[in-house]
């Protein structure tokens, strides 16, 4: 059975919540929020529920910066005993991926109530976790339902919603790079499921365009393209929909700025700033006749694996025996592979052009995320030049997904900063 | 709600034993959790038998060694767990029995203890020991379904940590009279037949202790049956001072001053035994008072001065002070009333307080027998600094709600032993 959610978008989410609940079948429930989101809409939540008899017990996780990580999880288990349970997180993405991985593990279920449009994850059945020190994608389950208090996601911090639309602007590369895994490297595609992610995405494009004439209509159709990605990534049953060769590069910083204990930043707002990079990449791939493409091709071999792995030691340090494994799948190319993978993009040469065509400039990406208030320049967020050289060359070990980083590599293009002008 | 009794096994080969009892249990999939150092001790063998069978099963080889009982590890061991029956095999000593024993329960999992040391009396227990967010915290869980302890692994673990379960046993020689100085003084809810047993199984482990590397399996197992019937005397109690007194409070002190220092890790047990030594001092100092002697001193004792207590508590414990002040109200806050109370319980038990004091043995008696479990008997041999033995002597008793010799001591004006 495809693990799916109910959800709503709109006024009074918490006696929606509370009509929801007499439906289900459970002993207490467990609200799970910060301090921050507990003072937004967690108290509302609770005193609401109690009102209706339902018994619930509050873990407020501690700090001001929540990760999504052991301690987090651990908080969260706390009191928990043997009763059946339901769960309930009130926050942003990081509390619902931590409740997320939490109660299934506790093999209770969970419902969502974001306190912020801020990134498409609420819906997911994978939990974004950094375990270990690696941030990596946990299998776990879907929300029973997500609701959504459009009161509440209308008063969020302006650059928390900022961050949400910025995450949608990352379906532009995510796309394209979805379809070159599959005409590239066979990677299951659904086109359906693309078009509705697309949709999602033009969507918020619109609303962008006139941004702040209807603040309330705003944040709801963003919230609804969020939750769309939501179920476009259930129904593929991975990322790919919603998450690309932006998302790695968003991954990389976003582990090397904990690693240092740099400020974090907005997950969508890192990912806005790496879709412009990625669309540079993609600049590059329409740049080139088919013949030029054969050049290149002809030139490159395939990494040694040796240098790969000094690579990987090079940008992840402590962590590399993790990466290595989970890049077998690369790593254990052979130099025949290689060359299939060579014929393979010059057999679909025009196919790779038509999927670029449909990216738009890293320009016209630049301006969205101005319209919405998403930062643009990596330095606005307290990235230097190093940590953008980094990402761009250590972000593609982060996750096993093909993208257009992969095929420019074997085009000759290692770094579009300093490969291509 | 009390809690069932695990099942305990102690044999050679007790692989077939855990088939025959896995037979039984009603699970679709198994998560063996060990370390680098107890999968190939016992893990291996396990995972392979039990495969045989065809049973399939997760296997989680905690990282770091040794390996901290903290939330890495926690997270870590419910990694792969999913939404099947799940039944979960700590295949290691203490570290790894709580972090299972935590991780099971929160998931709503039963586990089984496979010991590969006999170091430490906690596999029987309901309570598991872990580090959150740096601190040493208890927290209540379930006992395991069973405890099967392979008597050829045990008698292979490192001859440290078998000392360090003696040690551990050990303590029960303080721990017992604390746990009448703590019924005479403050109530403490006592069970005559559960320190009976306590007793017995301490008396069991003194005497082998007298003709120990004699013959191994014997040593091992005699020490292995009386950690687990310590876990079973604190399950059938509910509470551990049957098991646990002053000596455990003064190895809790450096246990949490090591952690907070980032100095190396020393085994419960090894603590415990050295953490005896000094509480047998308190009592052979009880033993020297005269009632009369006793009364006199008594009457030159005033109630602690709340603030003081707090000041010591803050100097000694650091990160946890707040916890333990909140915890240590009764003893921080003591009225006049309360205290003259405190002192006549003394007077009035004195007869029975002075038999229970002659149940210590000299603490060079005790330090004979370590000796020859091979455990070390002075701190400086386990790299504890004269500092961490002031420590503990003067900041240890905050860790716990017992009230123990020490107390009494201070009561009767000596308030380290390192003052005599």
């Amino acid at each position: 059975m495809p693990d799916s959610f109910i959800s709503y978008v709109g006024e009074n989410a918490a006696d929606h919540l509370a009509d929801y609940l007499k439906t289900q079948k459970f002993e207490i429930i467990t609200l799970v929020a910060d301090k921050n989101t507990y003072a937004a809409l967690g108290k509302q939540v609770e005193d609401t529920l109690r009102a209706k008899q339902f018994p619930v017990e509050v873990v407020i996780l501690p700090g001001e910066q929540i990760k999504a990580d052991e301690i987090s999880v651990v908080q969260t288990l706390l009191p928990v005993d043997l009763r059946e349970r339901m769960f309930i997180s009130v926050g942003s993405g990081t509390i619902t991926d931590v409740v997320r991985f939490a109660s299934f593990r506790n093999k209770s279920f969970f419902v969502s109530m974001p306190t912020a449009a801020s990134v498409d994850g609420f819906g997911a059945s994978g939990s974004a976790m950094t375990i270990r020190k690696l941030k990596q994608t946990i299998i776990s389950r879907a929300p029973l339902a997500v609701f959504a208090d459009v009161e509440t996601l209308s008063k969020a911090p302006r650059l928390l919603t900022a961050s949400g639309f910025a995450d949608m602007f990352g379906k532009f590369t995510a796309l394209a790079d979805w379809r070159l895994g599959n005409i590239l490297i066979d990677e299951k595609y659904l086109p359906e499921v693309a078009q509705r992610s697309r949709q999602a995405v033009e969507n918020c494009v619109q609303r962008a365009n006139h941004l702040g004439e209807d603040w309330k209509g705003d944040v709801t159709i963003l919230m609804q393209a969020l939750l769309d990605e939501g179920y476009c990534m259930i129904d593929a049953g991975n990322t790919r929909p919603a998450s690309g060769s932006e998302h790695q590069l968003s991954h990389y910083w976003e582990m090397m700025l904990e690693r240092d204990d740099r400020p974090a930043v907005f997950h969508g707002v890192k990912v806005g700033i790496g879709s412009i990079f990625i669309a540079r990449y993609y600049q590059f791939i329409r740049s080139l006749s088919r013949q030029q493409a054969a050049e290149r091709l002809q030139r490159s071999t395939l990494p040694d694996r040796d240098k790969e792995i000094a690579l990987i030691q090079a940008g992840y340090g402590v962590i590399t025996d993790q990466i290595v494994k989970a890049q077998a799948r690369y790593l254990n190319m052979t130099p025949a592979d290689n060359e299939n993978l060579k014929q393979r993009i010059l057999d679909n040469w025009d196919t790779i052009q038509e999927i670029a065509a449909v990216v738009p400039e890293p320009e016209t990406i630049r301006d969205l995320l101005q319209k919405v208030g998403s930062p643009t320049e990596s330095s606005a967020i307290g990235l230097n030049d190093k940590d953008v050289r980094d990402a761009i060359i250590y972000g593609r070990y982060i996750r096993t997904a093909f993208t257009v980083v992969h095929v420019s590599r074997m085009l000759g293009v290692q770094s579009i900063l300093e490969d291509w002008k | 709600m009390p809690h069932r009794k695990p099942a305990f096994f102690c044999e050679k080969n007790i692989l077939s034993l855990l088939i025959q009892f896995l037979h039984k249990q009603d699970f679709e999939i198994l998560t063996l959790v060990a370390d680098q150092n107890t999968y190939p001790a016992l893990g291996g063998k396990v995972e392979e038998a039990l495969r045989q069978e065809g049973y399939k099963m997760d296997v989680v080889q905690l990282s770091g060694d040794p390996v901290k009982p903290n939330e890495i590890a926690i997270v870590q061991a419910m990694l792969p767990a999913d939404l099947r029956n799940r039944l979960y095999l700590a295949v290691g000593s203490g570290t790894i029995n709580d972090v299972v024993r935590f991780t099971s329960h929160r998931l709503r999992l039963p586990f089984i203890s496979l010991p590969t040391a006999p170091s430490v009396d906690g596999f029987a227990s309901s309570a598991s020991s872990i580090t959150l967010n740096k601190l040493k915290t208890t927290i209540q869980c379930r006992p395991p379904l069973a405890i099967f302890a392979d008597l050829d692994t045990l008698c292979a673990a490192p001859p440290s940590m078998i000392a360090a379960g003696f040690g551990d046993m050990f303590g029960k020689i303080t721990a017992l009279p604390d746990w009448i100085i703590g019924r005479i003084m403050i109530d403490t809810t006592y069970d005559e037949e559960i320190a009976h047993r306590s007793r017995q199984a301490l008396e069991i482990v003194l005497r082998q202790a007298s003709h120990f590397g004699e013959d191994r399996q014997a040593d091992v197992r005699a020490v292995m049956e009386a950690l687990v019937e310590e876990g079973f005397c604190m399950l059938d109690m509910g509470h551990n001072r049957s098991a646990s007194g002053a000596e455990h409070s003064l190895a809790h002190y450096w246990e949490t001053r090591l952690e907070l220092e980032n100095r190396k890790p020393l085994f419960h047990g090894t603590k415990v035994a050295i953490g005896t030594i000094f509480t047998a001092q308190y009592y052979q100092f009880l033993r020297s008072i005269s009632r009369a002697e006793a009364e006199q001193r008594l009457s030159k004792a005033v109630p602690p001065d709340p603030e003081q207590e707090k000041k010591l508590i803050r100097t000694g414990w650091g990160p946890i002070a707040d916890r333990l002040i909140e915890a240590q109200h009764d003893f921080v806050h003591v009225s006049p009333a309360q205290f003259e109370n405190l002192k006549r319980r003394a007077l009035d038990h004195w007869d029975e307080i002075q038999a229970a004091a002659a149940t210590v043995p000299e603490p060079d008696e005790i330090r004979v027998l370590l000796r020859k479990v091979g455990a070390p008997t002075e701190p400086q041999e386990i790299g504890l600094t004269d500092e961490d033995v002031r420590g503990a002597h003067l900041y240890g008793r905050y860790i716990s709600k017992s009230f123990t010799v020490i107390h009494l001591a201070r009561m009767l004006g000596l308030h380290s032993i390192m003052d005599l």
